[in-house]
């Protein structure tokens, strides 16, 4: 039945997108975990979180793009990748990063026997060295074949079977010269030194006849310069893409793509378009990060969520960053399309609340990721949010929320037990006044008083919340940035990764750890006492046949101090807190 | 090292067993030049060749003869066999022996790497070839030609035009 409440599926976009943005992260659709998942700039887990620690001097004024967290990449990979090689056919589909094998088939018929001398008194039959530098970098490949006339042979039949090559090049010029020698090229991935433009589309479409998937990366200070014209003509032209990720589309205008065989879109960096048409039916993952520069609202984002909900019926991960994000953009989105959306990013939508909460749970019946970092959404949302998924949720993301509060965290991790990553990073702030004018002083008791200067609190926000967090499957915990929180507990017995960066507020004596399999810490930011009290309890310092006490000792040793009270209860209610050595824990200071 | 049986006979350890010991039935190898090696039906699995050709019945009770591999390969490559179907969950330990494994020559190298093409053994082939390509990658093609005493067999011409087609890779 099709009612305007949408209970067909609609097509959900969960884009993880991969990259650049260390901030919003979306979360691939189940841990296919490829790279850093930390943000380089805070250390927060990048998983949909949206981070506002500036970044280089370089960087624009603006937070970095979400990052899409389904792929994987970081560009340090692409200039020592090997090449893979294929066998002539057929040839296994193969994600970008394992290597196709090669075939004993040899292309050249009369080369198959001919035989390398690879040292004074050694040849080898050129398959054998064709396996050695199928697995060199392309750079490497260039280099052997200078090397001698069988060397070369075998650099060139190399590249003729070459079916995935990943390429840092300094130009144009670098790919045209490069790509005509490798006809079997169905995966490229490209991280462009200097400025891009058409000549480099026209290359791609004249040489590479098999083109699968290609991603252009921009280092930073080259520009983009691919027009919504040519993007359109070159789609249309590939009959086989499957996969496109292109960066830094400032230049487009407009977007019309339309193919039947395009499964994956990511684009990054976009300005504001005037027309966005996406015509894909195959379409199952779409990322579109619009550029947060701008502040021309121009694009009509509703309209390109009507067109996605009607014409992408596939869609499984939707991933969409951008300001200008609204409710009528949601509504448009879950009244045209089927339930089969699986991941579903919101990004920095400050007007997004709970009435496109209400929509999204309206439109949709089993999404595993959910990403509403930088809206405005309340506990209340949170809520409809664990009404709605408790059976397949797996991540919630909730970064930069201002208006969530620890209830709200609290209902999550109670209601959602599937639950594997949740992200509050930013969200349960004391106050929206930056830090810089609070004054912290050390107790002479080995406390910590806070002294604030600003007299008015926030509204919804209580200055400080005590958070409470027990979860059989969590594995990822986010709380960067909450100056709220000035108590804790967490009791995750799977949990690897906790974020406690900037938790500025959190009162070293009133913490407390009950998570066995943590690996990670991140508690860059958080005073010495605080670090220490956590070091204490994850590094097991103590003897670790030293049973619990209800009280700590300072972390200069000077005297113990009793656990607060509510800590006690919790502990007897509990059975001992991990016997194990937990000695794989690292504290990550930066 | 021999053991003693109960009816007093010999039997050499990893030699051949009269009995079918489902365990441990062993398979004869012989190398090129005419050396006998015992192995473990497991470990002879590891190489695709020899694993076709036990299923497909072609493994007589003489053995397999290997024409292409000398006595010395052949050795290193049961042992690299033997080690890996001994403890394959073992990723620590495994991980040195294979460190310790291919620190050989390279010309050594490469006749491992052509045994293990011949006899299609993918995880040692993946080792061995993946072991000379990082001590290729970021060498010039100089140091290449010094680190394996490679003769530059190009008339001036052709390494002109070489240079020329890779260009690209030295902007």
């Amino acid at each position: 039945m099709a009612t305007s409440d949408a209970a067909s599926a609609s097509v959900p976009h969960p884009v993880t997108t991969a990259a650049a943005d260390p901030d919003a992260a979306a979360h691939p659709p189940i841990a296919k975990r490829r790279g850093s998942y930390n943000c380089g700039r805070c250390g927060l887990p990048k998983k949909g979180h949206v981070c506002s620690i500036p970044g280089p001097p370089s960087a624009s004024a603006a937070e970095s793009k979400p990052r899409r967290a389904l792929s994987f990449d970081e560009a340090a990979v692409l200039t020592v990748a090997p090449l893979a090689v294929a066998g002539p056919h057929p040839t296994p589909p193969r994600p970008p990063e394992k290597r196709a094998r090669v075939e004993a088939v040899d292309v050249d018929g009369p080369d198959r026997h001919r035989w390398v001398a690879v040292g004074p008194a050694r040849r080898v039959p050129g398959e054998v060295l064709m396996e050695v530098l199928r697995r060199l970098a392309p750079r490497g490949v260039a280099a052997a074949a200078a090397v001698s006339r069988g060397w070369r042979d075998c650099s060139r039949r190399v590249w003729r079977g070459a079916d995935e090559v990943r390429l840092r090049a300094a130009s144009v010029t670098t790919v045209g010269a490069l790509l005509p020698r490798c006809p079997a090229l169905s995966t490229l991935v490209l991280r462009m030194e200097s400025d891009v433009d058409a000549t480099m589309l026209a290359c791609l479409a004249f040489s590479c006849p098999n083109l699968q998937s290609l991603e252009i990366t921009m280092a930073d200070g080259a520009v983009n310069r691919m027009t919504g014209d040519e993007l359109t003509r070159f789609v249309s032209e590939k009959r086989s893409l499957t996969v496109l990720k292109v960066d830094r589309c400032g230049s487009l205008g407009f977007l019309n793509i339309s193919s039947p065989s395009l499964t994956t879109l990511w684009l990054s960096d976009l300005s504001p378009l005037t027309k966005s048409v996406i015509n894909c039916p195959n379409l199952s993952e779409l990322s579109l990060i619009f550029s947060q520069q701008n502040n021309d609202d121009s694009t009509d984002l509703i309209s390109l969520m009507d067109s996605l909900g009607r014409t992408c019926s596939n869609l499984r991960n939707l991933h969409i960053s951008s300001v200008h994000l609204c409710n009528e953009a949601v509504f448009a989105l879950g009244s045209a399309n089927p339930s089969g959306l699986c991941m579903l990013s919101l990004l920095l939508g400050k007007k997004i609340t709970d009435a496109a909460v209400a929509s999204i749970v309206r439109s949709y019946t089993s999404l595993e990721l959910l990403d509403l970092s930088g809206s405005g959404i309340t506990d209340n949302g949170i809520g409809m949010v664990c009404k709605a998924f408790p059976d397949t949720l797996t991540r919630l993301l909730l970064a930069m929320c201002p208006n969530i509060t620890s209830y709200g965290v609290q209902v999550a991790a109670t209601q959602l037990p599937l639950l594997q990553l949740m992200d509050c990073g930013k969200s349960l702030c004391a106050n929206t006044q930056p830090e810089k004018g609070r004054s912290y002083f050390g107790d002479l008791n080995g406390g910590v008083r806070f002294c604030s200067k600003q007299q008015t609190a926030r509204k919804q926000q209580p200055t400080f919340q005590k958070l409470i967090i027990k979860h059989a499957n969590l594995k990822k915990l986010s709380l960067w940035g909450c100056s709220a929180v000035d108590a804790l507990y967490v009791c995750c017995p799977e949990l690897n990764d906790l974020n406690l960066n900037s938790c500025t507020n959190l009162n070293p004596e009133r913490l407390l750890l009950q998570c066995p399999n943590l690996k990670d810490v991140h508690v860059s930011g958080c005073r010495d006492m605080l670090i220490g009290a956590i070091r204490n309890q994850v590094l097991n310092e103590f003897a670790g046949a030293e049973p619990r006490m209800p009280c700590k000792r300072l972390a200069d040793g000077s005297k113990r101090v009793q656990v607060p009270h509510f800590m006690i209860e919790q502990l007897f209610e509990d059975d001992k807190a991990g016997g194990s050595p937990r000695s794989q824990c690292t504290v990550h200071l930066k | 090292m021999a053991a003693t049986t109960a009816d007093g006979s010999k039997v050499v350890g990893g030699g051949e067993k009269s009995n079918v010991d489902e365990e441990s039935k062993m398979i004869t190898l012989f190398s090129s030049d005419g050396e006998r090696f015992e192995v473990t039906q497991e470990a002879a699995a590891m190489s695709q060749t020899i694993h076709h050709m036990m299923e497909d019945g072609c493994v007589d009770d003489e053995g397999v003869h290997l024409p292409n591999v000398g006595s010395s390969i052949l050795a290193m490559v049961i042992e690299y066999c033997n080690r890996h179907v001994a403890s394959p969950d073992e990723k620590e330990d495994i991980r040195s022996f294979d460190a310790g494994f291919v620190n050989v020559e390279h010309h050594t190298l490469f006749d491992i790497i052509r045994a293990a093409n011949y006899l299609d053994v993918k995880e040692l082939m993946d080792l061995c070839c993946q072991t000379v390509a990082d001590s290729i990658k970021s060498k010039s093609v100089e140091e290449i030609r010094e680190l394996f005493g490679i003769v530059n067999d190009f008339t001036p011409e052709e390494e002109a035009e070489i240079r020329k087609e890779n260009q690209w890779a030295f902007e």
